[in-house]
């Protein structure tokens, strides 16, 4: 059998803006072929599409939306020749920049979110003419923005206190939550780079009924131009567990949060879509009501609970 | 044959070593280094004795544990499933609607069979399963509901994120150190630095980071970066704001239970750091302070998990408190004092500016592992704060014994142990407890002994009589009690001042049992160490204490205390001592007879007093008569009640020669007659003796031979009518060891020889007692008697040698015989030819190159070429050499 392999001189194939990359096409072959040309492709799309139940039927009707081409560059490695059987390497490099009759010059960050996902891929193609089948592979690589442009913009720790008790909270409150009183102050920062844990305090400084847990939740938020309007989808991304049980009162507890890779990208407004992530922190109360509810999803509120959501802007 | 003649004095003059006084003692060089150094060795020796458990033992937190949970209520077997049916009591609890039984063997080995899976898995490169079973793994440890269980719960899974940290290091390490195509790159120095990474790794390592990072709950969580915290240092190079903020994250852990575990192993992983700091486990500290204080004052539930019982939740509590602090003060922290104002020690309580709450668990632990220097130097402000800082997490009285004990342990001035000496007094009386009166009472009792407090130790032991009398004492106040009277008794150097004490010997009416032992035991060896003991009352006091301490002994199974006991009691009446008093003394003997009656080596001590006491009276000359012979009269009916016949027959010939020394022969007759029966009854009892045992008795009866030289012939029954007595026991021995034969003969020949000489080698000291050599000189029968006891003897001599089965004892045998022949008897042509056929019998079974028969036949030879008695003389002295 024939086996043909793209491998990139880098095993993390994590790659920034104008920069080569190199790889090589390595085919083990049984017998000996011969080949018109080989071409090397790189792609990078933005693909849209609204998941079912998300949106009303009509919309879901719309179905995915026509993906967007942010990059693609295609070139002939070797013209016509012929691969020896055994184990062959053909060696390529390219630059990662966008061709200069291209319109769209921005490279986003390579992301694979629920509706929206960014993606970049290499793809190798033998050519062997019309009796014969090509051979072709592909290979997903990374693309991510250069840091150093954000090590040159000052660096913005720009904290947001905020704080929950029960007047604070829109939905209906367990009666002894509002009888009794409860106050959780604290500060969150509001914008984090990709590489750098979202921090903060917490500090529970009243609360009569005991706690259970304290929660925080990375949410995803994104907005696809469907037809005339946006139709935006929230997720989650990672819940993080930070208080557990009725901990002391008036203790600080630190919001220590690492960004789960390629579920985050910087955030994001483009013309037809956007990416944006937002911080909610949940607390909930011990109470015999949410043992009725052992699998309830935190996003929806209940009376045991009482939350607040900041957006983040991630760069 | 002809005994050979001898003059004794010439011998003498001929064969004595010249001596020279000598200029220095020999040992005078050794004496005075070692001078020097034993009262070094003391001082340092009696603290580090006692403190040495606290400070050398590195338990491990994890067997410690373990320990602690087998050694708990739950010993051994309970199962989570008995734990489970008490939960289900509980009303509480009843809501779990299935309740999964198993038992501990079962989750254990469950455990292990995990922690083997997750191995399985990474060498299968399937990281992520192992990941995702590590955690399901740390996730157990959020459950508290079994908080028996817990620790050992903390270990096993602690087993098992040690072993995934140690991976990931290892894949870490090996990507830094190798390209991916295996080509090793660098090899890392142990302190290596996070710019010696390359970026591939830290990549990796990274991405460990956030694959963690992203576990949702909190336990699982912090457990895992815990366990992978070492490999920080492929990423940075400064860990405090790491560890400080694993610290904090710990907060967020509401259960007591899990977070003073998760602390213990934030300290257990953070030493791989080698952080210069320690300012977090001040913090962990602190931490589970606030956590304590609030369980001590919520009366409701607290976390998951009502505990019926604080103190059990803080028992299982403490391992990790201990473990903790040691870690503090294990890496050298540099402010111990410092960590005691962190606390608040020494600081006004009104001013509410402490940095943390502390809890008298915690400051029990600072105490236990704070160096004494520092404690000595805060001892006032520690009382102050021990005084203020009461709760029922532990007890108080353990920390000022906890105290008690450090101070002791350290140099400190007199007017500062005054002070504090002062404080605790005070404290003291506080409590109305006996046994927590004792226990702090016990700890200071060293200091107060060390400075010749009296007044305070009048106080104790008035305060311990007074709290004593309302109610029994109970077996730990005994043992408490016991500590402090041996203590007491310990420090004096005379029993007398001890029990001149007021209250002293009230307090000791309250100990009994095994306890009331121990400290009479103290007290007879305190007794028997000063010397004489001559006072009637003080005699009568160690009298009845011997008497209730023999009562004790358990006779047929001797153990080490019950002979320590005899030893003891045989001592005190050995040292027993009325002066002039003889009769006094003879009596107490008798008493002390009567008394102690069980005890072998008493008896030995009897006989030992009362012939001292005879030898007393013999040396006072006036009318000594009646008294001596009640004092033989007394060794007389003492020694056969001893059971060792060897001890017996030593007894016998002791009494003997001292009834010889006084002039009384026909005791003196009589004991040897016994000596000789306890002979007889020795050979017949025993099939084989040790070779101990054998050189014992055959001395003894050289000795026996000795004495007979100077015990007057009896007229009526023959003259040698105790030497044929004693050839006839031996000979109804065939079973006895030749050896043993052969030595007493020999013996029994030279003593014929002796008694052949017209002038013996020596008299007996008594004017009365006539020698054999005035009663028999030159009385033919006497002379006939003893060659025909010498020409026995050398019959039987024959006998027992050829009789010997072993060559070689067979061959040194004949020696033996062939040179006390050869000294005794005149040279004859008889004389060679017996000897010949001895050195014969020695040649067919030795060596001929053997020293013993070279020598022999040398003297033999030089013998019969006959170059006189002076040469004979020298030979013999020789002969004696070679024996």
């Amino acid at each position: 059998m024939s086996k043909i392999e793209l491998r990139l001189s880098r095993p993390s194939r994590v790659y920034r803006r104008s920069e080569s990359i190199e790889g090589k096409i390595v085919t083990v072959l049984t017998s000996p072929i011969s080949y018109q040309k080989i071409v090397i492709t790189a792609t990078g799309t933005v693909n849209l599409q609204i998941r079912a139940g998300v949106t009303g039927v009509i919309d879901s009707l719309y179905g995915v939306v026509k993906p967007i081409r942010i990059l693609k560059k295609s070139f002939q490695v070797a013209s016509a020749g012929k691969l020896g059987s055994g184990k062959i390497e053909t060696p390529f490099s390219f630059t990662l920049s966008a061709e200069e009759n291209d319109t769209i010059a921005t490279f986003y960050e390579t992301f694979h979110g629920g509706n929206i996902s960014i993606q970049y891929l290499i793809t190798a193609d033998v050519m062997r003419g019309y009796l014969h089948k090509s051979l072709s592979t592909a290979l997903e690589f990374i693309v991510e923005n250069d840091s150093a442009n954000l090590i040159m913009s000052p660096q913005l720790l720009e904290f947001v206190s905020f704080y929950i008790t029960q007047d604070t909270q829109k939905h209906q409150l367990l009666p002894e939550l509002l009888t009794g009183c409860f106050r959780v102050t604290g500060k969150i920062l509001t914008q984090c780079s990709l590489k750098d844990p979202i921090t903060g305090d917490l500090t529970v400084e009243a609360s009569a009924v005991p706690i259970d847990s304290v929660d925080i939740q990375l949410l995803r938020v994104e907005s696809i131009l469907a037809g005339e309007r946006f139709i935006t989808d929230t997720s989650v991304i990672q819940t993080t567990q930070i208080a557990d049980g009725d901990i002391c009162r008036s203790l600080t507890l630190p919001i220590y949060v690492l960004l789960p890779r390629l579920l985050v990208c910087p955030t994001l407004f483009a013309g037809s879509f956007s990416i944006e992530f937002h911080v909610s922190i949940t607390v909930s109360f011990q109470s015999q009501l949410s043992k009725l509810y052992p699998k309830s999803d935190l996003r929806t509120p209940r009376p045991w609970m009482a939350k607040v959501t900041i957006p983040l802007k991630v760069y | 044959m002809e005994f050979r003649p001898r003059d004794y004095e010439a011998e003498e003059v001929a064969s004595a070593v010249p001596r020279r006084p000598a200029p220095d003692h020999p040992l005078a060089l050794l004496s005075s280094p070692s001078s020097q150094v034993l009262p070094d060795f003391e001082t340092v020796a009696v603290p580090r004795e006692k403190f040495s458990c606290s400070n050398t033992i590195t338990l491990s937190p994890i067997t410690d544990a373990i320990m602690r949970n087998n050694k708990g209520k739950n010993a051994g077997y309970k199962t989570l499933a008995d734990i489970h049916m008490e939960d289900l009591d509980d009303p509480e609890s009843t809501v779990k609607a299935e309740i999964k039984v198993i038992t501990r063997q079962e989750y254990v080995s469950r455990l292990q069979e995990l922690k083997g899976e997750i191995n399985q898995a990474w060498i299968a490169e399937d990281r992520i399963r192992a990941l995702k079973l590590s955690i399901k793994v740390a996730r157990l440890l959020t459950d508290t509901s079994v908080c028996q269980f817990y620790p050992t719960l903390f270990t096993l899974v602690v087993d098992v994120m040690d072993m995934l940290g140690n991976l990931v290091w290892e894949r870490i390490k090996k990507r830094a150190e190798y390209a991916d195509d295996r080509t090793p790159v660098c090899s890392l120095p142990e302190n290596f630095t996070s710019d010696d990474i390359c970026s591939e790794a830290k990549e990796t390592c990274y991405n460990w980071f956030c694959k963690i990072g992203s576990i949702h709950e909190l336990v699982p969580r912090i457990y895992l970066e815990l366990s992978i915290l070492r490999c920080w240092r492929f990423l940075e190079d400064s860990f405090v704001s790491i560890i400080e903020r694993l610290v904090m994250m710990m907060r967020g852990l509401a259960d007591p239970l899990a977070s003073a575990y998760c602390h213990l192993y934030l300290s257990h992983c953070a030493r791989s750091l080698y952080l210069r700091d320690d300012g977090y486990l001040i913090m962990s500290l602190g931490d589970i302070s606030i956590l304590l204080r609030r369980v001590l004052l919520d009366k409701e539930t607290v976390g998951h998990h009502s505990y019926k019982n604080k103190y059990f939740l803080i028992n299982l509590i403490k391992p990790a408190i201990d473990w903790i602090v040691k870690c503090i003060f294990t890496k050298g922290y540099q402010n111990a004092s410092n960590i005691l104002v962190e606390f608040g020690v020494g600081r006004d309580l009104s001013v509410s500016t402490r940095k943390f709450s502390c809890v008298s668990v915690v400051l029990h632990y600072l105490l236990k592992h704070l160096p004494a220097d520092v404690i000595s130097n805060n001892a006032v402000e520690i009382i102050d704060f021990i005084e203020q800082n009461k709760d029922m997490s532990v007890e108080s009285h353990l920390d000022y014994r906890l105290l008690g004990h450090k101070l002791y342990g350290s140099q400190h001035s007199l007017s500062s142990v005054c002070s504090v000496m002062r404080r605790i007094m005070q404290v003291l009386g506080q409590y109305d407890n006996l046994n927590e009166y004792l226990i702090i009472a016990d700890a200071y009792l060293d200091i107060i002994l060390l400075y010749s407090m009296e007044n305070y130790l009048a106080i104790i032991l008035d305060g311990i009589l007074k709290r004593a009398h309302v109610n029994q004492v109970d077996q730990i106040e005994m043992e408490n009690l016991q500590s402090i009277l041996v203590k007491i008794i310990d420090h004096f150097d005379r029993l007398e001042d001890v029990l001149a004490m007021e209250h002293f010997t009230a307090i000791l009416d309250f100990v009994s049992g095994s306890s009331r032992n121990t400290v009479y035991i103290n007290i007879l060896h305190k007794a028997t160490r000063a010397g004489r003991i001559g006072d009637p009352t003080r005699i009568q006091f160690l009298f009845e204490v011997s008497q209730i301490l023999h009562e004790s002994i358990d006779t047929p199974n001797m153990n080490d205390e019950s002979q320590r006991k005899a030893d003891l009691i045989s001592r005190f009446v050995g040292m027993v001592n009325f002066g002039a008093e003889w009769e006094r003394h003879l009596s107490f003997l008798g008493e002390s007879r009567a008394a102690f009656g069980s005890i072998d080596e008493l008896k030995y001590v009897l006989v030992h007093s009362s012939n001292n006491l005879a030898v007393k009276s013999i040396r006072d000359k006036k009318k000594f008569l009646g008294f001596l012979k009640s004092c033989l009269a007394f060794s007389e009916v003492t020694i056969p009640s001893i059971s060792d016949s060897i001890q017996r027959m030593n007894l016998y010939l002791e009494t003997a020669e001292i009834a010889l020394f006084g002039g009384l022969i026909s005791h003196s007759e009589g004991l040897v007659t016994s000596a000789i029966s306890c002979l007889e009854c020795l050979n017949m009892t025993t099939g084989s003796h040790s070779s101990n045992d054998v050189d014992q008795i055959s001395s003894l009866t050289c000795k026996l031979c000795s004495l007979l030289l100077m015990i007057p012939g009896n007229h009526e029954e023959g003259s040698m009518c105790l030497i044929r007595n004693l050839i006839a026991t031996l000979q109804c021995h065939s079973l006895a060891s030749s050896k043993i034969k052969v030595q007493v003969f020999c013996a029994i020949i030279s003593l014929s020889a002796g008694l052949s000489q017209k002038k013996f080698l020596y008299h007996a000291k008594n004017m009365e007692v006539i020698s054999n050599d005035q009663l028999y000189f030159g009385d033919r029968s006497f002379d006939e008697e003893l060659s025909s006891i010498a020409s026995l003897v050398l019959q039987i001599l024959d006998d027992v040698i050829k009789q010997e089965v072993h060559l070689v004892t067979r061959g040194r045998l004949a020696l033996d015989a062939c040179n006390c022949l050869l000294v005794s008897f005149k040279t004859s042509h008889e004389l060679s030819l017996k000897c010949s056929s001895l050195i014969d019998i020695a040649k067919s079974c030795l060596h001929p190159k053997e020293k013993y028969l070279q020598s022999t036949v040398s003297l033999m030879d030089g013998l019969s070429s006959n170059l006189g008695d002076q040469v004979a003389a020298s030979l013999g002295s020789t002969s004696v050499v070679q024996h």
